[in-house]
This record gives C-alpha cells, sequence and structure tokens, in this order.
C-alpha cells in the first residue's frame, strides 16, 4: 500500500480548471515527481496536498487515513512536511532556533511548562537541541548554528531549510520546485543532497521543471498537463512518451 | 415628527459627509502607497485651525483657500521627510510613524493654539440663522457641509478619471514598476497624494468647524471614524466610502436617541470592529479582492 | 545561566538604588521608580507581543484600565446593605470581605482585594479572549485599527458609565494587604516596602518572559512573527499560539493595573486613553521591539522622567518624536543601534 494516495483530485478557481481528477499514488521510500510545464498546475496541485489550497473534490489519503482539505498545520502534524520554492526561512530566528522550531510537533512543553522551565521542558529541551545540531551536522552546516538565519547564502539556507523540514522526521517530504533560480553545478549539488535525504528512509514527492535533475533523481514521474495528469511512469518511459515530448516541445 | 426625522437625517449626512472625506483622504494615500496615514485626522484640524488663525485678518474665501494650500503643503513635508527615503519599510512601521506624527500635529497645535474651543464663522448668515427643509429648520451651513462634499468628490472623480496626473497617480497605485517604467515619477506622485489628500482634509475641516467646532484634539477621533468608513466601504475605494459615510453619519446621529451621548462615539467603533471581523473587504468590497489585500 | 546572572544584577541594582536613595534622603524618588515598575510590565507584557509574536496592539491601556477598574469596583463597594445574603455572609465567613468605617465613619463592608485580583485576571482573560479570536485574525494597519477600536470604546466606557467614575475615575481604593505588615498602597510609610513589592513583581514577570522565549512555545511566537506560512507548515496552530501570548501580555497589563490602583488609591480614565496605548508601544519600539531588557530599560527610564514631570507640556510630544526618531533611524531600537555603531568604530580603530 502506497504512503500517500491521491485520487480523482480537483481544484476549480471561478469557472477554470487548475487540477482536474489528478490520480496518482506515492509508494514508501520512492522520490516521486510532478513535472509539466508552466501553468500546468503543478503548483497548485502541490498546494493542494500541501493544504495551503483547500481542494474541491477528491481524496487525499496519507498513511491510509484521509487528509483531505486540512489545514497545513494538521498535515505537518501527521508528518507530511514541506519546503518553499521560495525559502521560507524565520530570519528573524538563529539557524539553530530555526531547526529545533522545525521539531514543534515532536515537542509537549506548554506555556506554564516554558514559562517555569519545568524539569520536563528542560529536558525536552536538550534532547531538542541535540536533534537539531545532529540535523545541521548531517547537512554539514553545523558552524553555522549560532548565526542569523536572514544572513546566510541561498545554498546555505536551502541546506538550513531541508534541515528544518526534516528534524521532526517527517514521512513524506514534499519539494516545491527546489532547483529553480539553480545553475547546473548548484543543481548537481541539489541532486546529491535529495539523494543524501533519501538515504534517511524519507519520501519525496518532487514538483519541478528543471527535466534533467527530475530524470536523474526520481524513481517515477508524473507529468502533468493543462490540469490534468498526461502520464506517469519512470523516467525513462516518460522520455520516450509522444504526448509529453508533445506538451514540452509543442505540435510538430 | 416629520420634522425632527428631517432635522437627524440632515445633521446625520452632515457628519457622515466629514466621515466620507476622512476616508476618502485615507484612501488617496493608501492607493499611492498602501499606507493607511494615521495623521488624517489631524490634517482636517490643521485646516480649520489654520483658517480659523488667518480669517481674523483675511476674508473668509482667502482664508480657507491658504489653509487648504498650507496643509497641503504639510502634507508634502510629511512624506518628504519621513517616507520618501525609506526603503520598502515594514506596515509596522509605517503605522508607527503616522501615528507619531499625529501626536506630534496635535502637540504642536496644542502649543500654537491652545486647549480653547474655536470655529470658523458662518459662511453665510451665524449661528441663529436658519432654512427651512420640509418644515425643519437648519443652519445653512448644512448645505454649505454637503454641497463642498459633494463638490469634492465630483472634482476628485474628474481629477483622477481625465487628468494626465489623475491618471499617472492611479497607474502609480495599481502597479509601480509599470508606472514608472512608463516615465511616471512615482515618488512625485506619492508626494502629491499627500498633498490632495491634506487640502482635502483641510477643506473639510473648514466647512465643518462652524458646526462642530474645533479643538487641537478633535483629528484623533475623525481620524478613527474616517478609517472605520473607510474600511466600512472596503479600503481604496472612494465612492463606496461616501456611501458608508453617510451611513455611518446616519447611525450616528439616531443612535442618539436610543443611547447615552457619551456611547455614540462608540457605535462607530463598534461598525468597524464588526465589520473587520466578519467582511474585512468592506461592505461593498469583492470579498476575493479583499482577501488578496494581506498586506 | 546568562539571563539568571541579568536577573540578579537587576536585582542588585534595584536594591542599590533603594540603598542610595535612602542614605540619601530622597526617597521620595522610589514613588516614581514604583510606578515606572509596574508600568513597565506592561511594557514588557506587550514586547512579548509586539516585538516577539510580532501582534500590534495600540489598545493595550484598555487591558490595565480593565485590571485598575475591576479592583477599584470590587474594593470600593459596601456589601453593607447586603449582610444578609448568604453569598455575603459566606465571603465574611472566609475572611474575603472586611467590615470597617469610610472616612464619615459610615459602617462598610468591602470584597477582599484578593478577589478584586481573581475577579481581574478572570475578567481580563475573558475579554481577551472575545476580543482576540476576531482581532487576531487580522494583519497590518486593520489590526492596529481594530485594537485601537477596542481600546477607545473601553475608554468611553470608563469615561461614560457612572459605575466607573466617569470623568473622575474611582478613589479611595484601599490598600492591597498581601501579607500582615506588607501592602501595596499605603502612603509614605509604606514607601520602601511598596518598592520592592513592585520590582519583585517585574523581576518576576522578566523571569517568566525570558524563559518563555526560549522556550518551545516562544519559539512558536517568534516563527510566527518570522513567516506565518512557514510556521504553519511546521505544524504550528498559527490562531492559538497568538492568542495564547494575547492573554498572557493582557494579563500582565491587568496585574499592573490592579497593583497602580491600589498604589495610588485609585484610577481615572485617562489610564485607557489612546495616548497611553501608543506610549506603550513607544516603548518596546525604543526597547528595540524583540529585545526584553531593552524595553524594561528604556520603559524605567521614560516613564520615570515622564512621571517625575521632566518633559513639562511637551510630554506627549516627546513620546511621539521618540516614535518617529526610532522608527526613521533606528527602527532596531537604541540600544542596538548604538552598540553596532561603536562595534563598527572599534573594528576601525582596530584596523588602524
Amino acid at each position: 500500500m502506497a504512503l500517500l494516495e491521491v485520487n480523482n483530485l480537483s481544484k476549480f478557481f471561478g469557472g477554470l480548471k487548475a487540477v482536474s481528477a489528478v490520480s496518482f499514488d506515492v509508494p514508501q521510500g520512492n522520490i516521486k515527481a510532478i513535472i509539466g510545464p508552466n501553468g500546468a498546475g503543478k503548483t497548485t496541485l502541490f498546494n493542494l496536498i500541501a493544504g495551503s489550497i483547500r481542494p474541491d473534490c477528491g481524496s487525499v489519503r496519507f498513511k491510509n487515513s484521509s487528509i483531505f482539505g486540512l489545514p497545513p498545520y494538521r498535515i505537518a502534524q501527521r508528518g507530511i512536511l514541506r519546503t518553499f520554492q521560495n525559502i521560507k526561512l524565520f530570519p528573524n530566528l538563529s539557524v539553530l532556533e530555526n531547526v529545533m522550531a522545525g521539531m514543534h510537533v515532536k515537542g509537549r512543553a506548554g506555556l506554564a511548562a516554558g514559562m517555569l522551565r519545568l524539569p520536563q521542558a528542560r529536558a525536552e529541551e536538550a534532547f531538542i537541541s541535540e536533534k537539531a545540531h545532529e540535523m545541521l551536522a548531517f547537512f554539514n552546516i553545523g558552524e553555522l548554528a549560532k548565526r542569523n538565519a536572514a544572513h546566510l547564502s541561498f545554498g546555505q539556507q536551502r541546506a538550513v531549510e531541508f534541515a528544518r523540514a526534516l528534524a521532526s522526521g517527517p514521512a513524506l517530504l514534499l519539494l516545491d520546485e527546489p532547483a529553480a533560480g539553480l545553475n547546473t553545478q548548484e543543481t548537481a549539488q541539489l541532486a546529491s543532497q535529495i539523494a543524501h535525504i533519501r538515504g534517511k528512509g524519507v519520501t519525496i514527492l518532487i514538483v519541478e521543471h528543471d527535466m534533467s535533475l527530475i530524470m536523474d533523481i526520481s524513481d517515477e514521474i508524473v507529468v502533468v498537463s493543462s490540469g490534468q495528469k498526461i502520464a506517469e511512469g519512470k523516467p525513462s518511459d516518460i522520455q520516450r512518451n509522444a504526448d509529453v515530448v508533445r506538451v514540452y516541445l509543442g505540435e510538430e | 415628527m416629520l420634522e425632527q426625522t428631517v432635522q437627524y437625517i440632515l445633521s446625520g449626512l452632515t457628519i457622515g459627509s466629514i466621515y466620507a472625506i476622512a476616508a476618502i483622504g485615507y484612501n488617496i494615500i493608501y492607493n499611492a502607497t498602501g499606507i493607511i496615514n494615521f495623521a488624517q485626522g489631524e490634517f482636517i484640524m490643521v485646516g480649520a485651525m489654520t483658517a480659523i488663525t488667518l480669517s481674523a485678518f483675511l476674508p473668509l474665501p482667502l482664508a480657507i483657500l491658504f489653509a487648504v494650500i498650507i496643509t497641503a503643503l504639510l502634507g508634502a513635508l510629511i512624506e518628504i521627510c519621513c517616507i520618501r527615503w525609506l526603503d520598502r519599510p515594514s506596515v509596522l512601521r509605517m503605522i508607527i510613524i503616522t501615528i507619531g506624527l499625529s501626536i506630534l500635529i496635535r502637540e504642536a497645535a496644542l502649543h500654537i493654539w491652545d486647549e480653547k474651543v474655536r470655529s470658523l464663522r458662518f459662511f453665510t448668515g451665524n449661528e441663529v440663522s436658519s432654512v427651512s427643509v420640509f418644515g425643519a429648520h437648519i443652519s445653512p451651513q448644512v448645505l454649505w457641509v454637503l454641497g463642498i462634499c459633494a463638490l469634492i468628490v465630483v472634482l476628485l472623480n474628474v481629477f483622477f478619471k481625465y487628468t494626465l496626473t489623475g491618471r499617472s497617480i492611479r497607474a502609480c497605485s495599481s502597479d509601480k514598476m509599470a508606472a514608472s517604467l512608463c516615465g511616471i515619477n512615482t515618488r512625485n506622485m506619492v508626494t502629491l497624494s499627500f498633498m490632495l489628500s491634506g487640502a482635502i482634509g483641510a477643506l473639510a475641516g473648514c466647512v465643518i468647524s462652524p458646526i462642530t467646532q474645533t479643538q487641537y484634539d478633535c483629528g484623533t477621533h475623525l481620524a478613527i471614524k474616517g478609517f472605520a468608513v473607510a474600511v466600512f466601504g472596503g479600503l481604496g475605494n472612494s465612492m463606496a466610502a461616501v456611501a458608508a459615510g453617510l451611513i455611518v453619519g446616519l447611525l450616528e446621529t439616531f443612535s442618539i436617541t436610543v443611547m447615552p451621548l457619551a456611547y455614540t462615539d462608540a457605535i462607530s467603533i463598534a461598525i468597524l470592529l464588526l465589520v473587520l471581523f466578519f467582511r474585512p473587504s468592506g461592505l461593498f468590497g469583492n470579498r476575493e479582492a479583499g482577501r488578496l489585500k494581506e498586506f | 545561566m546568562k539571563r539568571y546572572i541579568s536577573i540578579l544584577s537587576l536585582a542588585a541594582v534595584v536594591a542599590v538604588i533603594q540603598l542610595g536613595s535612602t542614605l540619601c534622603g530622597r526617597e521620595y524618588y522610589l514613588t516614581q521608580l514604583t510606578m515606572a515598575a509596574y508600568y513597565s510590565l506592561v511594557a514588557v507584557g506587550l514586547c512579548m507581543l509586539m516585538g516577539y509574536a510580532g501582534q500590534i496592539s495600540l489598545g493595550h491601556a484598555a487591558f490595565f484600565a480593565i485590571g485598575g477598574y475591576t479592583t477599584a469596583v470590587l474594593t470600593t463597594m459596601n456589601l453593607q446593605a447586603h449582610t444578609s445574603s448568604r453569598i455575603v455572609s459566606l465571603l465574611v465567613q472566609c475572611g474575603l470581605a472586611k467590615p470597617g468605617t469610610d472616612l464619615y465613619g459610615v459602617a462598610q463592608l468591602s470584597l477582599s482585594p484578593w478577589i478584586a485580583l481573581g475577579g481581574a485576571g478572570i475578567i481580563t482573560v475573558v475579554i481577551a479572549i472575545i476580543i482576540g479570536i476576531p482581532v487576531l485574525k487580522l494583519k497590518g494597519h486593520y489590526l492596529a485599527m481594530a485594537t485601537l477600536g477596542f481600546g477607545i470604546i473601553v475608554y468611553r466606557i470608563t469615561l461614560g458609565t457612572g459605575l466607573f467614575g466617569q470623568a473622575d475615575g474611582i478613589s479611595g481604593v484601599p490598600q492591597f494587604t498581601i501579607v500582615p505588615g506588607i501592602a501595596i498602597g499605603g502612603g509614605f510609610a509604606n514607601k520602601v516596602i511598596n518598592y520592592y513589592i513592585a520590582w519583585v513583581m517585574v523581576i518576576c514577570g522578566m523571569l517568566l518572559l525570558l524563559n518563555l522565549i526560549d522556550s518551545r512555545v516562544g519559539r512558536a511566537l517568534k516563527s510566527i512573527h518570522g513567516s506565518e506560512e512557514a510556521a504553519s507548515a511546521i505544524g504550528i496552530h498559527i490562531p492559538r499560539y497568538k492568542l495564547m501570548v494575547f492573554i498572557i501580555s493582557a494579563l500582565f497589563a491587568s496585574l499592573a493595573g490592579v497593583c497602580l490602583t491600589h498604589y495610588n488609591g485609585g484610577i481615572g480614565p485617562s489610564e485607557a486613553g489612546v495616548m497611553k496605548s501608543v506610549r506603550y508601544v513607544a516603548i518596546v519600539a525604543v526597547g528595540g521591539m524583540a529585545n526584553l531588557w531593552g524595553t524594561l530599560i528604556m520603559s524605567v527610564l521614560l516613564n520615570y522622567l515622564s512621571l517625575r514631570g521632566y518633559f513639562g507640556s511637551y510630554d506627549d510630544a516627546v513620546f511621539g518624536a521618540i516614535l518617529i526618531g526610532i522608527m526613521l533611524f533606528a527602527p532596531d531600537g537604541i540600544i542596538k543601534t548604538i552598540r553596532t555603531k561603536v562595534e563598527a568604530r572599534v573594528k576601525v580603530k582596530v584596523r588602524e
């Protein structure tokens, strides 16, 4: 049984069908990609799964329970974490605190426990801080821990965002166009980072329009165009698929 | 009975049209900059106070004219000193700056004009002269208020629709980048919108002063009510502000019949809160558009 | 660890100032410092809401007034006429209502300030929830205006309601006996004691808030300020946390209102005024927004100067000028801006 099952998911903006009856599965441990030309509805599809846009109809099931129409914070609590296309860190927090904030759902300490620094809260804090350091070390940015998150290079910011998203140990990671604005070399670095994350056993769903990155790293690809799924399969199959070629290169 | 109702309606419309002008003042600046100018109420006060001072040795029309010009210059000064050179300031920063300005202007007014309640003389006749409308006796000043406010609204519409400058300001508010690419000096347009906002505020202050009188701190409550009206109509929508202003003015006037005078101020604020809670896009605003305007 | 050192130094400074002023025979300074301490309690609470969680409130004086007026009304109410009622006699039996006489020798049965304190707390929380749930959905100008509107409504109610003494406010509020011998209020003799009561409260408040900042909840609040979208994407339920911090800061303001009302023996509508709310905002802004220590230092300084009348008739104007000056030239607060300037100069010197 797949980790994430999307069935007939649809979203209309007024009369416009942004996403129409899209279905696919994301099996445990896979890297699945959604690709499509600009304006194909892939970002909308992504936001429907992440909860930032409410779907109109269809179903989304995660670990065999429905997450259809849940707000983003509930979806995160279920174990689906996301990154943003134009990286959204907390600029008012240090790098370490950013990652510690990412473990919010793992903590239990409430208001009173925090204000009084009860032993239970202190123990939890120590645990979270240790985990966060581990997470930073995993992405080789341990030395940035004390730095302010606002003053980092683009690559470092992305690493921090990955660390924050993975800190709570999510089962599924959603990546929103992670290669946007990167050059070839940076894209290669990104690819190795994603492979690294997968090594931790995290399932990944990635929305992207950089074809070369997708062909490299993903196990399976869903192609959307005009809000509809037009193909699904292994990268090698997709490359040979006539419909896909037509969508990307235009009719000939 | 009818006389009294007419009396109430006219006085509601009078005060309502001042709120509407205050709201339009907000809208002009909001459209050009995305800033809510918390010092809008002070423009009204400064306009009236200046006219009162000048009217001691100038004929009334000239006094008003100079008051309007001086207040417009004050608007320009504010924009040039406190807004123009800031690089993409946060909303919080702008709120605090304009609040600070309103306090400074108010305190300056206190030191210039002290605490005394003053009023401009009636445009025609005096306190006791009245005209009869449907049997109700009203001051001719009420007609002046309604007439001038209507004129302001019409002229503003003409200005924004048909003149190059007006169109340029509108272009800036819909897309600053595109406007500057078209060769419009967007910064000057912002200054101009502050001046315009100051000028109409001052004019409104002058016409209402004989009726409601003016004191150094009367700007605050006009500001909050003007904002209530602006939100009620949908922020940025000046024609809706007129309708909203008249409605709020009427509600406030009629509320006097059912509750103590001290609470009437609370009415428009309560309306403001209710609208903010349930329909932040305003009574006439588009729900979707309102949601997009989260800033 | 660092925070305990800071807190201990604060305590030391508080004690040194008291000893110094007593030795120099200038204990009258302590009165303003006591009042400044209570106002600072409001400011640090607002700092948490505004600086750390990023939610502006232009109506915080309202919560101060809610606390102050609640205790003033409850402790000055004469229950003598209701002695036959079962609740009143129960209160008397529990020692929560005390018989006495007023200035004119009329028999008086008044509620214990403890009940008033509890009542103020409950009322504050209830109002904070009722106002907070809808208001905190708003952002930017809308939030500012809505909280301002709330403040004005409370001000108008205090000004227009007979129960609250209208323009005169309420006077004759009894002192608040915490334990026998230690009471908030009560004239010159209690000056030193009151100074310490106020400052112990500030120190405790600071400690609680400093702890909060570095806790899980505090991080959630700061991340809401940083990016609401990212905060909800990591599982933070934003409305819940916003309401939480709103209630906390309202309680700080309300507690300050209760204590200062007992200290002064009364409260007037000006405490609820818009200008008061703006002052608190100004203080947080000067302090550097997300900076509890900066807020505390600036609050004590400005309130002290203002209460001693150094600003004369320019009192409000000073706060207006501070707001503009800070926001134009030093939006990170005065302390941080000076520090960066000094550090930059030191660096240049070192290089030379």
